[in-house]
C-alpha cells in the first residue's frame, strides 16, 4: 500500500535534519537534541521510516571497549527524495484552486 | 460466607488469586534475572524488561534504545529516555500500520486458516458454555468425593485444616493455568500455530474445565445466598 499522505510535522523535521548531511550516520539520541523531540516520539518514527525504506539503518562497527554498539541512521535515496520535496513548502489548497480558476477564466 | 457478595467468596476466588498469581509472576521474573539485575540500574533495568515485550522484528530496536541509553550521564535524563523508550516498548507502531496488519496476518490467517480461530473462539467460549448448564440444570459440582476430607470422623464438624488446603490447591489452579498458557501466547504471538504445544494446549482447555465448573458449581450453590434467600448456606 502506497501511502501518499504528508508526514507529520515531528516526522518532517526529523527527515529534514537527517537531510542536512545525508551521508553522514546519526544516532538516536543525537537527533533527538537536534529536533527537540523526545525519544517516545523518535523512535516510532525512526521506525516507520526504516520499515517504508526511507532510512537504512546499521551498527557502529568501531566500539570502544565497555560499552555497546550503537544504531546508526542515515536516510535512503528515496528518502532523501521525499525530504527534498518536504524541504518545499506546501502550496495552500485555497491558493491552488484560485489560481487554476483564474487560469481557466482568463 | 452468607453475608453478600462482598465477603469472603470474593476475596477467595478474585482477590487473593490475582494476588497470588501477581507475586508468583514477580517472583518468577526476580529469580530469573537475578544476574542480570545486580549489574542493572534503575532506567536500564526498566528499559531492558520493556524491550522483552517487544515483537521479535523489532527486538533490534530496543538494543538500539539501550545502546543510547548507555551513552547518557545524567540521572533524570536516563529516566526520561528510558521512560519515553518504554512507552515505545509497549507500544511500538505496527509494521504497515494496523490496517495493514489486518489485511496481511489476521484476516488472510482466519480466510485461509480458520482452525486457529475455531480454536481460539472454542476456548474464550468454553467457560460460558459449561457455566450456563450448570446455572440452568442446576447441576452439582463434583465435590462430593472429597466431602470426607472436610469432615471430622464424625461427619458434622468441619475438618478446617484440609478445607484450607482444598482452598489453597483452588486458588493455585488460575496461576496454574496463567504459567501453562504463558507459552501458548508467545508461540501465538511469534505467528505459529496454537497448537505447536500440544501438552500445554490439552492442559489448559482441562484446567479451565476443571476451574469453570468448580466456580459455576460455587455460583449456583451460593446464589441464594448472594441474592438474600433466608437461611441458605
Amino acid at each position: 500500500m502506497n501511502n501518499s499522505r504528508r508526514p507529520s510535522t515531528q516526522t518532517t523535521t526529523v527527515l529534514l535534519a537527517l537531510a542536512e548531511d545525508p551521508t553522514a550516520w546519526r544516532y538516536g539520541y543525537e537527533l533527538c537534541q537536534q529536533t527537540g523531540l523526545k525519544a517516545g516520539s523518535m523512535y516510532p518514527i525512526l521506525m516507520r521510516l526504516a520499515d517504508r525504506s526511507l532510512l537504512e539503518t546499521t551498527w557502529e562497527s568501531d566500539v570502544p571497549a565497555g560499552r555497546p554498539p550503537r544504531h546508526l541512521y542515515r536516510l535512503t535515496d528515496s528518502g532523501l527524495e521525499l525530504a527534498a520535496e518536504l524541504a518545499v513548502p506546501p502550496v495552500r489548497t485555497a491558493k491552488r484552486v484560485r489560481t487554476r480558476l483564474r487560469t481557466e477564466g482568463a | 460466607m452468607k453475608n453478600g457478595l462482598f465477603d469472603i467468596t470474593l476475596v477467595s476466588f478474585v482477590f487473593t488469586p490475582m494476588v497470588l498469581t501477581i507475586t508468583l509472576l514477580l517472583g518468577i521474573w526476580w529469580v530469573r534475572t537475578r544476574n542480570s539485575r545486580s549489574t542493572l540500574d534503575g532506567p536500564k533495568l526498566l528499559l531492558a524488561a520493556a524491550g522483552r515485550l517487544l515483537p521479535k522484528e523489532r527486538r533490534d530496536w530496543g538494543v538500539a534504545m539501550l545502546a543510547e541509553l548507555a551513552q547518557l550521564q545524567n540521572p533524570s535524563t536516563r529516566w526520561w529516555f528510558a521512560l519515553g523508550c518504554t512507552r515505545v516498548a509497549l507500544f511500538p507502531p505496527r509494521k504497515g500500520g494496523l490496517l495493514q496488519t489486518l489485511r496481511n496476518n489476521t484476516m488472510k490467517n482466519i480466510a485461509t486458516n480458520p482452525r486457529s480461530a475455531a480454536l481460539i473462539g472454542f476456548l474464550l467460549a468454553l467457560p460460558i458454555s459449561l457455566l450456563f448448564p450448570i446455572a440452568v440444570l442446576q447441576i452439582e459440582p463434583f465435590h462430593g468425593f472429597l466431602k470426607p476430607l472436610f469432615t471430622e470422623a464424625d461427619g458434622v464438624r468441619q475438618n478446617t485444616l484440609s478445607l484450607i488446603v482444598f482452598i489453597g490447591g483452588m486458588l493455585l489452579l488460575p496461576v496454574a493455568l496463567i504459567i501453562n498458557i504463558v507459552p501458548i501466547v508467545r508461540t501465538v504471538r511469534a505467528g505459529n500455530s496454537i497448537m505447536a504445544n500440544p501438552i500445554n494446549f490439552l492442559l489448559a482447555v482441562a484446567l479451565l474445565l476443571f476451574i469453570a465448573t468448580l466456580v459455576g458449581g460455587f455460583i449456583v450453590d451460593q446464589y441464594p445466598c448472594w441474592i438474600g434467600v433466608p437461611n441458605c448456606d
